[in-house]
């Protein structure tokens, strides 16, 4: 039986992620810091006859990564794939986010990712396991940006991290990929924040924004399929949408090209583009 | 009379770039964590009748870094020029660093150079001044590998830190870019720590990894200080400085897999055995640049 590890997967890709692994066979620890949103993911795959558990993880904190990693081992013994997918979003400039945002985005978006590839590589290692990581980072690993540095800095790392994770482990029988989506409609807007902006500025902010993500982009499920992919294959680095294919290339080819444009998207217009499309998509006004 | 400021400046590139900028007429900031190392690149900055102020800064601390500002401010009105160059180097594996030597690095290597770049450029944008701030990230950023995973996170996380920010900042006017050395002459090992060893192991490899350091590294810091001083000139985005470092550049975004292929097939066992192998060969290079 395969065990899968998937965290934040209470919505979004965690949980497409989950759903596509259960489909197929395999016991899911469903893990997300929201224990609401976390147990759906495990009802809605035992309505169709999966296994599924879940476990609360706030992937910020080394003490309960070090207590979940135990508690899969003991429970299932080690597993089989393991998705590190939890993250966040948050919007704003290089100097509108403050020392918190910017420590909470290293902590969650890159420490957690490591953390999690820490601790599974260990007991895999450990244990002469043949395992496979899994790492969620972004097509923004690729793509500087004015609009959220933090986010990209983060991601950057963690691609980084994978690859050089890949180059320690992958001669040991352990599997490892980024996936690096693009575009893709999920919950990533509407927990997100926006540095520099008051509490409720900052949830407008996201509103809107999350009113954007929910009917444009594509499916999560798109994602847990080149999750799959990957495992399947074991491929190292894969972007998911032809936006993410683009910059994956272009930022190889031409990074000065790739910041030209990017620099063309400043923060006071996506105000405005995120303002309209809350307008016009029915976000909280 | 501009004002420069150099984090890490007392000793290697630090103090070079500190030098350097110093005989073109810049007042220096030479700000460490290692008082007596700032005392002695000022000397010297003195001691070439250029004009320096030693600054105690722990680059770990936010709110250092915020004293750090205002200071700057009372004293010069603004920066002209920071220098993100402090740092250490911990080597060991994705497993062998423990999730504290992790951390330990990232608080190092990436979120000092944000900390700065932060209350540095709100003071440049607030006083209209049209500055430059030089992060150091590393030929490691495009290195993959086991001998020093968690360095080379942190410097690819400043690589895309410094890009955005320069995306971010070039509409005020602030130039800003990212200098990635290769192996330079300087005492960054001695200085980090090598993680998963015992305490006597780790004794011992900090003697041999300086002995490395200093007799395998060619370039010296000084030819970084010259690339920070062009790169503040022409206002350039990345800049590998050594040879090596825009082989690894430009190898590493035409196939990352051949590069990770290759870092694969390093381990310590084999470094440490070169090491061994070489050391009669490292001491005459030290002892024949000692008596030049």
């Amino acid at each position: 039986m395969t065990v899968v590890v998937v965290t934040g997967a209470g919505s979004g890709i965690g949980r497409a992620t989950a759903c596509r692994f259960a489909r197929k066979g395999a016991t899911v620890v469903v893990s997300d810091i929201n224990e609401e949103t976390g147990p759906e993911t495990v009802d809605l795959i035992k309505a169709k006859g999966g296994d599924a558990v879940f476990r609360r993880l706030d992937v910020a904190d080394v003490d309960e990564w070090e207590d979940f990693t135990a508690w899969v081992c003991s429970e299932f013994g080690v597993p089989d794939i393991v998705v590190n997918n939890a993250g966040i979003l948050i919007g704003g400039g290089f100097l509108e986010q403050s020392g918190d945002d910017w420590r909470r985005m290293i902590q969650i978006n890159l420490m957690s990712p490591i953390l999690g590839s820490r601790f599974f590589v260990q007991r895999m290692a450990e244990a002469g396991a043949r395992g496979h990581i899994v790492n969620v980072a972004s097509a923004g690993a690729f793509l500087p940006v004015a609009i959220g540095p933090s986010y990209v800095t983060a991601k950057a790392g963690v691609w980084f991290a994978t690859q050089a994770l890949r180059s320690e482990f992958g001669g040991h029988g352990i599997g490892v990929s980024v996936i690096c989506p693009g575009f893709i409609r999920t919950n990533l807007a509407a927990n997100g924040t926006k540095g520099g902006a008051s509490v409720e500025d900052s949830s407008i902010w996201a509103a809107n924004l999350a009113a954007g993500q929910r009917f444009l982009f594509r499916s999560p499920e798109r994602v847990a399929a080149a999750i799959e992919r990957a495992v399947r294959f074991n491929l190292s680095t894969v972007p998911v949408g032809v936006e993410a294919w683009l910059v994956w290339f272009l930022s190889r080819l031409a990074p000065g090209v790739v910041r030209g444009a990017s620099s063309l998207v400043q923060m006071q217009f996506v105000d405005r583009a995120v303002e309209a499309t809350g307008k016009v998509l029915g976000g909280s006004r | 009379m501009k004002t420069v400021i150099v984090t890490g400046a007392g000793a290697g590139i630090g103090r070079e770039t500190a030098k350097l900028f110093a005989r073109r007429g810049n007042r220096i900031i030479v700000a460490d964590i290692d008082e007596a190392g700032a005392e002695a690149t000022v000397d010297a900055i003195k001691a070439e009748h250029g004009e320096a102020v030693p600054y105690r800064l722990d680059v770990r601390s936010e709110a250092q870094w915020e004293d750090f500002a205002g200071w700057v401010k009372t004293q010069y009105g603004c920066a002209d020029v920071l220098v993100n160059n402090a740092g250490v180097m911990d080597l060991g594996g994705f497993v062998e660093t423990t999730p504290a030597q992790w951390q330990r690095m990232i608080d190092i290597g990436l979120m000092s150079v944000v900390y700065g770049s932060k209350v540095f450029a709100h003071q440049m944008i607030d006083a209209g001044r049209r500055g430059h701030i030089v992060n150091i990230s590393s030929a490691a950023s495009f290195l993959p590998s086991k001998l020093d995973t968690a360095y080379g996170v942190a410097k690819a996380a400043v690589l895309m830190a410094t890009q955005s920010l320069r995306i971010e900042l070039s509409r005020h006017g602030i130039g800003v870019t990212a200098i990635c050395p290769g192996a330079i002459r300087t005492e960054l090992l001695a200085h980090g720590e090598r993680n998963g060893l015992s305490d006597e192991e780790r004794e011992a490899w900090r003697a041999d990894a300086a002995t490395a350091q200093a007799s395998m590294a060619y370039a010296g810091p000084e030819k970084v200080a010259r690339a920070i001083e062009r790169s503040v000139r022409h206002n350039w985005a990345v800049v590998p400085v050594n040879p090596e470092a825009w082989a690894i550049y430009g190898l590493f975004r035409l196939s990352p897999g051949l590069v990770r292929w290759g870092t694969a097939n390093i381990s310590f066992d084999f470094l440490e055995g070169t090491l061994e192998r070489t050391k009669p060969l490292m001491k005459r290079i030290i002892d024949r640049r000692a008596r030049a």
